[in-house]
Order: C-alpha cells, then sequence, then structure tokens
C-alpha cells in the first residue's frame, strides 16, 4: 500500500510539474518570439494572458491599460502558440472608441474576416489606453495563451 | 488504514496545486507580503485597489523616452545619467525602490543607445537593490552580464531588461507591495522626464520635445494622487509629494486642447493615425521652468 501511494504521489507530481512547465513554456518562448520579431522597431512591453472559455458567451482574456504618448508611432503585435493564431484578436479603444463598437486598432478585420499579425498606431494625443486579448466571439472551448507585444516605430512625422 | 492513506494523498495531492498554481500565474511567485521589520511594508494600506495598479501598471516602458531621443538624432550623453555607486547611500526601501526606478530608466536609456562598455556597472547597482527589495528572483544577474559582456545581442539584452522590470513591477503589485511598485514607477518617470528636459535645455531652439514635455502634465495628474495615497500612512512620501506638486503647479500652466477632425484618420496598410490630436502650448518661460524643477526633484532623488 505505502509502495502505491508513493507511486501514485510521484505520478502526481510529474504530471503537476509537466503541466506547470508547459505553461511557463509557452509564456516566455512567445514573448521573446514575439518580442524579438519587432524588425526595427524597439519592444516596449509585453501583455501576457492565458485564455479559457468554456461556453461560447463566456468573456475571456484580459484588458490592460497604456499610457501613449503624442507624436510617436507604436506597434502592436499578437502572437499565439500554433493552432490558436487565427482565434485570439488584439483590440487597442479607449473610453470614447469601445472595445466592441469602434476601437482605434484590433488584428481582426470582421468585415473583411481577415487577421493581421500586428497593427501600427500613430497616437496624436497623449493619454490612457486599453490593450485587450481575447478569443474572437464563437471560437475558444479550450485553454491558450496569447502575447501582445508593444514595440516603438518612430516618432511620427507630423 | 486505506481512507487515511487516500487522505494523506489528497492533501498532497491539494498542496502540490496549491504551490504549483502559484507559480503558473507569473513566473517565480514567493510568499514575501512585506519586508520583516520595514518600515516600507505597506500592510496597513488599504492599497488593495485594482484601479490604482491598473494606473500604475499603465504608466510608460522604461525605454520609451530614450527611443524617442534617438529616434529624433539625439546624440548620446553620459552626463544626463546617474552615477550608479550612488546607491551604496540609499539606505531605505523607499530611497532604494525610487533610485532602482532610476536606474531602470538610465539602463533602458544605455540599452538604446547600445551602450554595453557602460552597462554592466548600472547592472551591478540594479542587483544591489533588487537583493535588497527582495525583488533578486526577476533580475537573473548572470543571463543580462553575459549578455552585455558578449555584445553581440543587443535586443536580447533589452527585451530582458526591460521584462526584468516588468515582472519586478507586476510582482510587487501582486503582493501587497504597491507602494514600492508606485516609487518604481515614479523613478522611471522623473528619470525619463529628466533625460528629455536635460535634452531641451541643451538645445532650446529645437522646440520638437516640447509637447512631449508639456504633456506630462496628464502623466503626472495620474501619478500624484496615488502617492499621496500612500502619504496618508507613511511620512517619506510627504516630501516627494510636496516636490511633485511643485511640479505640478509648473506643469498646470500648460494648455492643451484636444480636437477631432473626421477626415485625418488614415487606416492603410495595418497602419492608423488617430484622428483625435492635442495641442499643446508651452512658452520659452514655461519651459524654462519645467526643466529647472524637474532637474531639482531629480537630483533630490539620485543624491
Amino acid at each position: 500500500m505505502k509502495k502505491i501511494f508513493i507511486l501514485l504521489v510521484l505520478a502526481v507530481l510529474a504530471l503537476a510539474s509537466f503541466t506547470d512547465k508547459a505553461d511557463a513554456q509557452c509564456k516566455q518562448q512567445l514573448v521573446y518570439q514575439c518580442a524579438t520579431q519587432t524588425e526595427k522597431a524597439i519592444y516596449l512591453r509585453d501583455f501576457n494572458t492565458k485564455l479559457k472559455r468554456d461556453t461560447p458567451d463566456e468573456e475571456t482574456g484580459m484588458k490592460w491599460t497604456v499610457v501613449l504618448n503624442k507624436g510617436t508611432q507604436y506597434r502592436f503585435s499578437l502572437c499565439a502558440p500554433d493552432g490558436f493564431q487565427d482565434q485570439v484578436v488584439l483590440t487597442l479603444y479607449d473610453s470614447e472608441h469601445p472595445e466592441n463598437s469602434k476601437p482605434w486598432g484590433c488584428t481582426y478585420d470582421k468585415v473583411t474576416k481577415s487577421d493581421r499579425k500586428s497593427f501600427d498606431f500613430i497616437c496624436n494625443k497623449t493619454g490612457m489606453y486599453y490593450i485587450s486579448i481575447r478569443f474572437k466571439p464563437g471560437e475558444g472551448g479550450k485553454k491558450a495563451c496569447a502575447v501582445g507585444i508593444l514595440s516603438f516605430v518612430g516618432k511620427s512625422k507630423n | 488504514m486505506r481512507n487515511k492513506w487516500l487522505g494523506s494523498l489528497a492533501l498532497v495531492c491539494v498542496t502540490f496545486m496549491q504551490f504549483s498554481c502559484g507559480g503558473c500565474g507569473g513566473g517565480a511567485e514567493d510568499d514575501i507580503k512585506f519586508i520583516p521589520g520595514d518600515d516600507m511594508s505597506s500592510q496597513d494600506v488599504n492599497y488593495n485597489s485594482d484601479a490604482m495598479n491598473e494606473v500604475i501598471a499603465s504608466f510608460s516602458s522604461p525605454v520609451e523616452m530614450a527611443a524617442l531621443l534617438k529616434d529624433s538624432g539625439v546624440e548620446f550623453s553620459p552626463k544626463y545619467l546617474t552615477n550608479p555607486e550612488k546607491v551604496k547611500d540609499y539606505t531605505s526601501s523607499f530611497k532604494k525602490a525610487l533610485g532602482l526606478g532610476v536606474l531602470s530608466a538610465d539602463l533602458g536609456y544605455l540599452n538604446v543607445y547600445s551602450k554595453t562598455s557602460m552597462i554592466l556597472d548600472y547592472l551591478v547597482s540594479i542587483r544591489q537593490l533588487t537583493d535588497d527589495l527582495k525583488l533578486g528572483q526577476f533580475f537573473d544577474f548572470q543571463s543580462l552580464k553575459s549578455l552585455a559582456t558578449s555584445n553581440d545581442n543587443i535586443d536580447s539584452l533589452l527585451v530582458m531588461c526591460v521584462q526584468s522590470y516588468q515582472n519586478m513591477d507586476e510582482h510587487l503589485r501582486n503582493n501587497q507591495r504597491s507602494n514600492l511598485s508606485a516609487l518604481l514607477v515614479t523613478g522611471v518617470w522623473v528619470e525619463s522626464l529628466y533625460l528629455i528636459t536635460q535634452v531641451a535645455k541643451e538645445q532650446p531652439k529645437d522646440t520638437r520635445f516640447r509637447e512631449t514635455i508639456g504633456e506630462q502634465k496628464g502623466i503626472l495628474n495620474n501619478l500624484l494622487p496615488i502617492l499621496k495615497l500612500f502619504k496618508e500612512t507613511d511620512k517619506k512620501f510627504e516630501e516627494l509629494v510636496q516636490n511633485l506638486e511643485e511640479l505640478k503647479d509648473v506643469l498646470d500652466v500648460v494648455k492643451i486642447t484636444v480636437h477631432i477632425d473626421e477626415n485625418t484618420e488614415v487606416r492603410k496598410d495595418g497602419v492608423i493615425e488617430q484622428n483625435e490630436y492635442s495641442v499643446v502650448e508651452v512658452s520659452d518661460e514655461e519651459l524654462q521652468e519645467i526643466i529647472t524643477t524637474a532637474e531639482k526633484i531629480r537630483n533630490k532623488i539620485v543624491n
């Protein structure tokens, strides 16, 4: 009995350890990969989230606030693990440009139903903005992680 | 007997899962809620406010101002930087957290300008501060040192430096140490303002940075209420708040108006240009006063 107990404990520990590592690796690998693929843009910060949706109506993901400065061209990039790239969306919005109706920018075009890995935003007004990363409506049902990267493209020409 | 074993097994599993979940939320976690015996521990402050943490987290990256200066063609100048040796004089957690913010902005400046030969001194001082503030687990000194000395992967060094800063800040906010997180972002903000105002001071005829400096009015208006909240329970914040209120008085004179031009919003090839724009008016005299006040506050922090 004692041997069975020890074996069970070891099995649970090994399984839990593997799951935990897989989660951590996903995050670190994605962040680093995404952060170093900004071409000539300078990495500023990242937005990590795990996504999980059990029912189609459930809200997923996270939102963050970020200060953007006037006169700067920023790049917002989205990375997700293989198989999830076309299920996740990154949105830039503020209080007067709501996430679901008229955001400033989005990696998914609802009209053409096409995805973009990144978009650039030329900020003409310093202030607080919101970034969200979520499953697209109707997508999900599994666990995933996704990383948004904010990078500095340059001073805008205006 | 069997039930006893199963009970023990369940206990082990639950214990392990709790431990395991603590780590999967955001990298290395520890149980430090505050530093024992340290008067900067803020367990008495009701700072567990999501809104406040959201504001603190929104502040600029420690490399953004440097990126703006470099992209504008401003030459690198070591004289803008604080002396990393000064950290030896920082005795309180208050001073160390502020100093860590200042040094993080300086490290960002060095990274952006690829000055790897100078980075090591800053890494050594930052390691000292992170160890003292029980944040050493987020600062991989050996890897950063290796990247800095190999000099062939400056992008990786920059990413790793910024992520270290981001992880430290997040850890502080998630572990009831938001007071130190607020000081960290204040240090970054003050040093970033110092960098750009020093450039403006040396190039008075160059008006490119005037708007960026003037728009710090809005940033300070978000930062100050948070610092005032901590002032209620910690007298060390009093002088900092007083100094920043002096800067607020100077920045309040700056006139910012927002305009909307429905015709100018451009969405082309994945580039979106905002059709709302602010106009920032800063006179020569006002700019001079901002420069002087920012310099005074920054020097008080680092000396």
